[in-house]
């Protein structure tokens, strides 16, 4: 169910109504209510899938109940037992194929069996959010601080667990939110808690930049496909990859603040995920930007337990080269993706490695310069995504260098760069906000969301499904 | 307020625009194949002619030279999609065209769900009526595209202008039809390719669906007694004896019976050319109008 597609809408409105209503707030019902409407929205999908879905939150009910619970000695046991479950079923679901396709002949009946397992929209996402309810019960009950993710009532439990892993705002693409920033929100709310207008200009933007520059940019960047690329010039590639750069931080960045706005509205307060990604003037930098809440996950999850930057330079660049890598595997079930992460990850390892011996002077032409090559290489490196087979994304930089004597497609750089510009300008925006009177940014503030809403009206490209639904 | 205050600046905003594009209609310029096809389909739903000839067709009539159709006709093919597609708008749109044209090279390909019911989603479809800034030709970008490729035509037509004059050089206009030996070599691995595929024959089940599919149209056309005219667009000749091209033909004979539909003549002995065996390159595609047209008129004048 697309988040712009009459269905959802419908969902939204309906749900919304219901949760409200005095009654189900007297009852405790709200948490109830969006419960039952994350499980239509997750089976308007793939109804047989929801399965999938109720056995994981079955599964982490059991375990983080059985963490707090148990004595003591158990504990660790148990938590990992349980991480290693939802780790496998991960596993099972999205990697699947790549093994059969890795690892047995094609006629191979194991393979082939393998290649069929399907792969369950938004697995990625609620899995990681299970984990962090079995580690954050375990660290909280190991700390002896007073239970606030597992309730002493299970019943209550049950509706928590359920709700945080099931919520539908977030439950197919994230922001990957916290059991421990999630489970304390959950409490009956009223329509007086809610900041609409803030919902709403959220839910503006994020409409914006998915329906009219993510979805427009998408018929654009289709010529980056194989074999298509190669009859395009030079500069027409560059464009392209360009175009794909801002296409995919709209797609991304516009699901998640429709994400957030939604579940806004019904009182609940998500991460932010993205924060102007592409002004960032390190590699570092952009990962505190850039889907903000996988970078935070892999963070407290995986590198700090790892030693993080505790264990001496080298440590520290294997765990940084550890996480970016397995943070690449997270995406996609494609070597590929193992290539994307293992390239960002040399470029942590190269940054840190030079921040120790150089300091850079502070002057606003460095600064601009640092933004352009952390965005090129950056840029550089989605070409991955677009193209996850590796022999085809060599086939592509192979065409940057010959094609230079192909004539331009004129009118596709035309478009790619009318439907960057705003993208662009919203960096800008951010970037020079300290050199514009405030005054007036808020008599503009109207005209801009006004001319949002107005695009979205008139200028959305063909409905299409969000990029991150693959991961 | 706040809200309001938006929602208020957008309704004016979009009521400006709808203003402006009814009053300065401007040149517009799809941005894919996908925004074409919506855009002539839109073009025929929301402003249908008084005895207007239809031709539904595929990519392959898409290519017919808009220029030298008569005034009466409306080309309704879609790249990339059927002949189903613009029998389902006419079913749909309730237009009643003087007579339909349907091109009967591939009259199996099913119909693009997502494409007609984006077409005819029912609180849009209603609101494009009214409000022409709605319609996809009017989309801002296409506009400013639209105007943006007007004065380069414009600047090229006074630059071939100015180079009458002596003294100015302008680079030599490449033939658009002259191909080099790559392009030569890749026009035939096409042609290979396609006729390779059309070697295949289609399942049978596939077959029977579409076929009791093309016998509900036949009969709508029929109820709403709109003559039919068939034709088939020049294909490579290696291609007309393949195995998908001779069921495609048996099975449209079965349908639209050539004893009681009217088949315009097929021109085999003319060399047309095209791209990758299925459709006619720009010089061929052009040729082909002319003899297209010429039929047409002699068929319509005889529905008179």
């Amino acid at each position: 169910m697309l988040f712009n597609s009459y269905p959802f809408l419908i969902l939204v409105f309906a749900t919304f109504f219901v949760y409200y209503l005095p009654l189900t707030r007297d009852f405790n019902l709200q948490p109830l209510v969006l419960i039952l409407a994350s499980f239509l929205f997750y089976a308007a999908s793939s109804p047989i899938l929801l399965l999938l879905l109720l056995s994981s939150i079955v599964i982490n009910i059991m375990v983080s109940y059985g963490i707090a619970t148990l004595p003591s000695s158990n504990r660790k046991c148990i938590t990992g037992l349980g991480v290693t479950a939802n780790l496998s079923l991960l596993a099972f679901f999205k990697y699947s194929p790549l093994i059969g396709e890795t690892f047995f002949p094609p006629a191979d009946s194991i393979g082939a069996f393998l290649l069929l397992i399907p792969l369950p929209i938004g697995i990625s996402f609620f899995t990681f959010e299970a984990i962090t309810l079995l580690v954050d019960t375990f660290r909280e009950t190991e700390s002896r601080r007073n239970g606030r993710l597992v309730s002493s009532s299970f019943f209550h439990h049950i509706i928590n667990t359920s709700l945080l892993i099931s919520f539908f705002p977030q439950l197919l693409a994230g922001p990957i939110v916290k059991a421990r920033e999630f489970i304390p929100q959950i409490r009956p709310k009223t329509k007086a808690d809610i900041d609409f207008i803030h919902c709403f200009k959220v839910l503006l933007l994020g409409y914006f930049l998915k329906m009219v520059i993510a979805d427009n940019l998408k018929d654009q960047t289709f010529w980056i496909a194989f074999p298509y690329f190669q009859a395009q010039s030079t500069i027409t590639l560059l464009f392209m990859l360009f175009g794909y750069s801002i296409q995919i931080f709209s797609d991304f960045a516009g699901y998640s603040l429709i994400a957030i706005g939604i579940a806004g509205l019904f009182g609940y307060q998500l991460p932010q995920n993205f924060h102007y990604p592409y002004i960032s003037r390190s590699f570092s930098e952009f990962w505190t930007r850039w889907h903000m809440s996988l970078s935070s996950f892999l963070k407290d999850y995986l590198y700090i337990p790892l030693g993080g930057n505790r264990k001496g330079h080298n440590r520290t660049y294997l765990n940084l080269m550890i996480v970016m890598v397995l943070g690449g595997f997270w995406h996609g079930a494609a070597w590929s993706y193992a290539v994307w992460g293992a390239f960002h990850g040399l470029l942590l390892v190269v940054e840190r490695y030079f921040r120790h011996k150089f300091t850079l002077p502070d002057h606003p032409l460095i600064r601009l310069l640092q933004m352009i090559v952390v965005f090129c290489l950056v840029t550089f490196a989605w070409l991955l995504f677009k193209l996850p087979d590796i022999r085809q994304a060599l086939g592509f930089v192979n065409a940057l260098f010959l094609n230079f004597r192909l004539q331009p497609n004129l009118y596709l750089m035309l478009y790619i760069t009318l439907y960057s510009l705003p993208v662009v300008f919203y960096n800008l925006l951010y970037l020079y906000r300290n050199k514009i009177q405030q005054t007036t940014l808020s008599r503009l503030e109207p005209l801009c969301y006004g001319s949002l809403f107005f695009l979205i009206l008139t200028n959305s490209g063909s409905p299409n499904k969000f990029i991150y639904f693959q991961f | 307020m706040m809200i309001k205050k938006y929602i208020l600046i957008t309704v004016s905003l979009f009521l400006l625009y709808n203003l402006f594009v009814y009053l300065a209609p401007l040149p517009t310029l799809p941005q894919n194949q996908w925004q074409q096809n919506v855009i002539r389909a839109q073009e025929y739903i929301y402003d249908p002619k008084a005895d207007q000839i239809v031709i539904v067709g595929s990519s392959m009539a898409a290519r017919l030279d808009g220029d030298l159709l008569p005034k009466n006709c409306y080309n309704l093919s879609f790249g990339g999609q059927s002949v189903q597609d613009g029998l389902e708008i006419i079913r749909k749109s309730h237009a009643r065209p003087r007579a339909i044209l349907i091109e009967a090279n591939i009259l199996t390909a099913p119909v693009n769900k997502p494409f007609i019911d984006g077409l005819f989603t029912p609180v849009l479809y209603s609101l494009r009526k009214v409000f022409p800034a709605l319609r996809e030709r009017n989309q801002p970008v296409c506009i400013v595209a639209g105007c943006f490729q007007r004065t380069i035509q414009l600047a090229s037509s006074m630059a071939r202008y100015f180079s009458l004059l002596p003294g100015i050089q302008v680079a030599p206009h490449k033939p658009a039809e002259i191909l080099d030996e790559d392009q030569r070599k890749v026009r035939a691995e096409l042609i290979a390719y396609a006729v390779e595929e059309n070697n295949r024959t289609p399942e049978k089940t596939f077959l029977l669906a579409q076929r009791n599919i093309l016998i509900q149209y036949r009969q709508f056309l029929k109820t709403t007694g709109i003559p039919v005219l068939l034709f088939e667009m020049p294909v490579d000749p290696r291609l007309r004896s393949t195995a998908n091209y001779s069921i495609i033909r048996e099975l449209t004979h079965d349908i639209f019976d050539p004893r009681q539909y009217t088949y315009l003549e097929r021109i085999d002995n003319h060399p047309f050319n095209t791209t990758d065996g299925v459709h006619l390159d720009r010089s061929s595609a052009t040729a082909f109008t002319a003899f297209f047209a010429e039929e047409i008129s002699k068929q319509t004048r005889i529905l008179h």
